[in-house]
């Protein structure tokens, strides 16, 4: 006894269609044409394919143009064991929950730390193109200050702060800019900008700046940061297969504040890991929590997660607190006075 | 219903060679041939108006998203192009006209290579570049060399525009018969070429004018069998529908694009027919507004797990925009030879996020 089941068939010349009747065993599908005639298709000749679980069931038979056969009952898959709905009706929930689960985790945890263990294996001297690459890309035409005084004070500030077995030569460059700011790069290089020096209450103020800085290098920062890009880009990539342009838009936007998130963690730890140095170059770090205030009324008033560094005030208070954990250290100025005015005014020329 | 010239002949060898194919096959040619003619109560023309629909399942979708997502990661991305066959496999399956659906057969294997192949150009070309970007130190050819790469990049776009049409209509079919796209990248460069020119040089007020030939060449060079479909646009109309829709969109501060937009999709739409057949459109700007900015916000809420739902509810609409209406004899409709064209325009497409 077999079940028949109605369908199309199309013969692949016209889309005219004939009603059949169909019926199925072991070896392949009988068909029955209304004429009564009728025709075999072995199992081996046709593919099946079911687009939907609710079907309908398609047999394509021959070369192109095939012959079809459309059957909409879906159940009528099940003879060949290839149903697609069977295997998913499981598989889906499973994979769902997974997803629920995995992608956040990958955004939140399993980018940052890939990228913070790759970055270690990047050998230095990579980096340091790297770096010059960015530098110059970057900033293709700054203007370099460089009075001899100014230079001097810089660095012997550097040079202080340096640990003795450090394996990064360190860049440190002044330019001739009114932004508040000093950047690292992978490498080695850093820019401070004249603003910064001119907006400093002190030489220790600066020194607390440039730790930071020092920090993103030594921790390698900039290649975590290159890697987390590179690795968010790709897994939104897969995720935005065949999507139209405005939900691109918005996984951009989900990629964006994720990349300023990881940027912030950077950030945060740099700061703490800051401290350190400048407990062992005997730096006062006080200075730095004053530099940060003074960079609070300049620092933008964009909500934290639209920002790529954490919130100003929050991160006052961490520094406070770490700081009053750290063990009570004397410290010595960085630089005298005179070194001071002279790295402050490394800008202007002499004549 | 005009057939293209040049290919009324090779349409008719092409039936030869099925005939005598269909005569040397032991299985139809033994005792149970399979009916020439139509069985007799088996109406071949149809008459009337045939809406477009959707019918797939968010939860369906999202059975396939996820199961492409995780594969993808798996995989680190090698799954892409499979991924991208199933997703469109099930997209067309789920639209149908007139009770029949349509039929993706472009398979992963087929893009992976398309990709392949636009991976290894593109590489090629960006290392060819910077090549000689790193040995050019004058000025004036440091320029040329620019020109020379904003105009491959040009090139490029067209080729992957073109040959994604070209395969994408290639592995396309309703009830058993493939769609055509028949544009040639020669041609297409020109009038894109010819087009911008003249835009620029009217301080675009040819733009018009160039969309609707641009829309007449691709509608026209498009062919479901034999038969290809036809564009009755007038650039003067397209003109008007763009002065106005430039006017407003100005003074709403480009809010008014939507409808721009629209209303230039909905006129070329009611001016492109398939033989006795017209296409009718309903696709008005605050409509379209709303349902993208729907999908937007579903897909927020929810995270981008809801992307599934949103995406079937926005096709649902889409779809539902569009309606046929006329006469047509399915019998008249020939299978013709398919151009097996190859998946490296969709390749290229997707690094250009072109869709034309």
């Amino acid at each position: 006894m077999s079940k028949t089941w109605q369908a199309q068939y199309f013969d692949g010349r016209t889309p005219t269609h004939q009603s059949v009747t169909v019926s199925s065993d072991t070896r392949g599908v009988r068909i029955k044409f209304e004429d009564g005639s009728g025709r075999f298709w072995h199992k081996a000749d046709f593919r099946l394919q079911q687009d939907l679980q609710q079907g309908p069931v398609r047999l394509e038979y021959g070369e192109f143009p095939p012959e079809t056969l459309v059957v909409d009952d879906p159940e009528f898959g099940l003879n060949f064991g290839k149903s697609l709905s069977n295997g998913n009706r499981l598989f889906t929930p499973i994979l769902a929950l997974l997803t629920i689960i995995i992608f956040p985790t990958l955004i939140y945890w399993g980018i940052p730390s890939a990228s913070g263990l790759l970055a270690r294996f990047v050998p230095l001297s990579i980096e340091q193109q790297l770096g010059k690459y960015v530098i110059e890309e970057v900033f293709p035409s700054r203007i370099v200050c460089k009075t001899n005084a100014g230079k001097q004070a810089l660095e012997k500030l550097v040079s202080r702060l340096v640990p003795l077995d450090s394996e990064y030569v360190f860049q440190v460059e002044v330019v001739d800019s009114d932004l508040v700011n000093a950047i690292a790069f992978p490498g080695g290089n850093i820019l401070i900008f004249r603003g910064l020096l001119e907006k400093s209450p002190s030489a220790d103020a600066v020194a607390g700046v440039l730790a930071h800085e020092m920090q993103h290098v030594f921790q390698r920062h900039g290649t975590e940061n290159l890697l987390n890009q590179v690795a968010l880009s790709g897994l939104f990539k897969l995720l935005t297969v065949e999507v139209n342009a405005i939900a691109e838009t918005l996984f951009a936007g989900v990629r964006t504040l994720s990349l300023l998130k990881y940027t912030r963690e950077l950030e945060t730890e740099a700061d703490a890991l800051a401290l350190q140095l400048l407990l062992q170059a005997k730096v006062d770090s006080a200075e730095m929590l004053a530099m940060f205030q003074a960079l609070k009324s300049h620092s933008s008033s964009l909500s934290e997660s639209l920002s790529a560094h954490p919130d100003m005030s929050a991160r006052l208070k961490r520094l406070e607190t770490l700081i009053a954990q750290n063990p009570a250290y004397l410290s010595e100025p960085i630089l005298s006075p005179q070194s001071w005015k002279a790295l402050q005014n490394i800008c202007q020329i002499v004549n | 219903m005009a057939n293209i010239p040049e290919d009324e002949k090779e349409q008719s060898e092409f039936d030869e060679v099925l005939d005598r194919e269909e005569a040397l096959n032991p299985e139809t040619k033994e005792k149970d041939p399979v009916p020439d003619v139509e069985s007799p109560d088996e109406k071949t023309t149809l008459e009337g108006k045939w809406q477009l629909e959707f019918n797939g399942q968010g939860a369906e979708l999202f059975g396939i998203f996820i199961k492409n997502f995780m594969l993808n990661v798996l995989t680190l991305g090698i799954y892409y192009p499979w991924a991208k066959a199933r997703q469109l496999r099930y997209y067309y399956g789920a639209s149908r006209i007139s009770d029949s659906d349509f039929q993706f057969h472009g398979t992963g294997k087929e893009m992976l290579i398309g990709l392949g192949k636009a991976v290894v150009v593109l590489v090629f070309l960006d290392l060819a570049y910077e090549g000689i970007l790193s040995v050019i130190f004058n000025d004036w050819l440091l320029g040329l060399t620019g020109i020379l790469y904003a105009f491959i990049f040009f090139i490029l776009i067209m080729i992957a525009s073109v040959g994604a049409r070209r395969y994408r209509m290639s592995r396309t079919s309703w009830r058993g018969i493939r769609f055509r796209f028949l544009g040639t990248f020669k041609d297409t460069v020109f009038l894109v070429s010819r087009g911008w020119l003249l835009s620029l040089l009217s301080l675009g007020f040819y733009y018009p004018f160039y969309l609707n030939r641009f829309q007449d060449y691709w509608t026209s060079k498009t062919t479901f069998g034999n038969i290809p479909f036809s564009y009755d646009g007038q650039g003067k109309d397209v003109f008007g529908i763009w002065l106005k829709g430039t006017i407003l969109a100005i003074l709403t501060l480009g809010i008014y694009l939507f409808w721009l937009k629209a209303n230039l999709q909905r006129y070329f739409w009611q001016h492109t027919t398939y033989g006795e057949v017209r296409i009718n459109s309903t696709l008005y700007g605050g409509k379209w507004l709303w349902e993208s900015l729907i999908f937007l916000l579903f897909v927020i809420l929810t995270l981008g797990i809801g992307g599934a739902w949103a995406v079937v509810r926005y096709k649902k609409f889409y779809l539902g925009t569009l309606s046929l209406a006329g006469k047509i004899d399915l019998a008249q409709i020939k299978q013709s030879e398919a151009k097996m064209t190859g998946a490296t325009g969709e390749g290229m497409a997707d690094f250009f996020d072109v869709e034309m």
